[in-house]
């Protein structure tokens, strides 16, 4: 599913990824772990082509990351932010948006198919209605989440995927990926939870 | 037409009405009063280069040298909007001329054509005021709506990410973006439409009543010119974004931080 070889990336001159290579299977939960400031974002920003790699190779579902195949790989993944200030108005809206992309129509959820995930993640339906910016840190990234796997995406990328969450909410977002099979997700985290939650660690 | 002249001397009289600002400015310390005395030369000194100027234009009267002029017009205006949105005028200008160019003299080549219907559509007295009305307006609506636009970009570039992210193309990612710089750019002249000749009367129609003409024709002409720097500013502010985007962007539709004049890293 990803195959990455020898990447390096530098950022203002400076090697911050070197010579990385490893490889994920289709289905399974990989976190890279490592010190802050390591370069695990900035792996899974060139993994999506926001940061391109200055050497190395990386192929995601037999594509090579290059500039014909760059919108057709950001077409099977999806991705959750650090920053979860993604929203524009209500949540609903903040869920809508992206389904009005040519490529995820087909997939628009029903009001309740969201409803019904919204509860698995212990979230009040009442919470479509309110504005996105008035949500809690917690309730953000489970939303946040929550529109990851609503888009039906074969890969997720999740970028401190726990950060905001109570130890709680922790069981209940692991409990709800749990639940979706044959996903690919590859993340970055220092939570140990999450880590031990995840098939397979790489060390960055 | 019977407007009474301003003789010299009376202009000079006017500047008497500046001494009390000029003082204000002065008292407060704002650090304006040489900015401000600066100004009011250079505003004297251009209108009057331009009266000369044109004088003479208005006497030659010749198509070629009338078009130039509204051109000149729209390639100033081209360089102030880029030059105002801090962005390199080599990535811009020909997108941005491009946009200026059509919201410009399409809505002005539209009223000579088809509305005043002239006989001389390239006469001196009628394309050289519309087109610099014209101009004038875009020249705000865009500097507010690509300043929105790129500023946004700038400092929301992760949420433009995270639309590519969930499979956007980069006009679909844009979308908000460009809603927002469109709202940011026509909200001033949408409230000023609503609110014209109840709190304001407009400067072309004040300045056709003082030249004589009569109010029911002074406004005509003030919808008329109304309504085409409404539609010049939506064509001049769209296509500006919409041409400039193919450079501000890379193959793999990353944002290019090296449009902005100023060092934004």
């Amino acid at each position: 599913m990803i195959s990455v070889n020898n990447l390096t990336i530098e950022k203002n001159k400076k090697k911050i990824v070197k010579n990385i290579s490893f490889f994920i299977k289709k289905g399974e939960t990989t976190c890279l772990s490592g010190r802050s400031g390591g370069g695990k974002t900035s792996i899974l920003m060139s993994l999506m082509g926001f940061l391109k790699p200055n050497e190395g190779i990386i192929e995601i579902n037999n594509l090579t990351l290059c500039d014909q195949n760059i919108y057709k790989i950001r077409e099977q993944l999806s991705w959750l932010p650090q920053s979860i200030d993604m929203g524009h108005g209500t949540v609903y809206d903040t869920l809508m948006f992206p389904f009005s992309f040519h490529i995820n129509k087909k997939n628009t959820p029903s009001i309740q198919k969201i409803k019904e995930n919204l509860t698995k993640l212990k979230l009040n339906q009442e919470v479509l209605k309110q504005n996105y910016n008035t949500l809690s840190g917690g309730e953000k990234q489970r939303i946040a989440l929550l529109l990851c796997f609503l888009l039906k995406k074969p890969l997720i990328i999740l970028d401190e995927p726990t950060s905001a969450l109570d130890k709680i909410s922790k069981k209940t977002v692991f409990n709800f990926i749990k639940s979706h099979k044959n996903i690919t997700i590859i993340s970055s985290s220092h939570d140990k939870e999450w880590i031990s939650f995840c098939d397979k660690t790489i060390k960055i | 037409m019977n407007t009474i002249d301003i003789s010299y001397t009376s202009l000079l009289i006017v500047f008497c009405v500046l001494i009390i600002p000029l003082f204000i400015l002065f008292y407060y310390q704002t650090g304006l009063l040489k900015q401000a005395v600066i100004s009011i030369f250079r505003m004297t000194g251009q209108l009057l280069f331009i009266g000369i100027y044109l004088k003479y234009i208005f006497e030659i009267n010749h198509p070629i040298i009338n078009i130039s002029w509204a051109l000149i017009m729209v390639i100033i205006t081209s360089v102030t909007i880029i030059s105002r949105s801090e962005l390199k005028q080599k990535f811009f200008i020909i997108p941005v001329f491009l946009g200026t160019f059509a919201g410009i003299m399409l809505t002005s080549f539209f009223l000579l054509f088809f509305v005043l219907k002239l006989k001389n559509p390239y006469d001196a007295r009628y394309i050289i005021p519309i087109t610099g009305m014209i101009a004038g307006n875009c020249l705000s609506a865009a500097i507010i709506g690509i300043r929105s636009f790129y500023s946004n970009l700038l400092k929301d570039e992760e949420k433009y990410k995270y639309y590519l992210s969930c499979g956007a193309n980069t006009s679909e990612a844009l979308f908000l973006f460009i809603k927002n710089a469109m709202r940011d750019s026509f909200s001033p002249a949408i409230a000023q439409m609503a609110t014209i000749g109840l709190i304001s009367l407009p400067g072309m129609m004040t300045g056709q009543i003082l030249g004589g003409s009569s109010p029911l024709l002074a406004i005509k002409y003030q919808i008329m010119i109304m309504a085409a720097i409404l539609a010049g500013n939506i064509i001049t502010v769209h296509l500006s974004i919409f041409f400039s985007k193919q450079k501000s962007f890379d193959t793999w539709g990353n944002f290019k931080k090296e449009i902005f004049n100023k060092n934004t890293n």
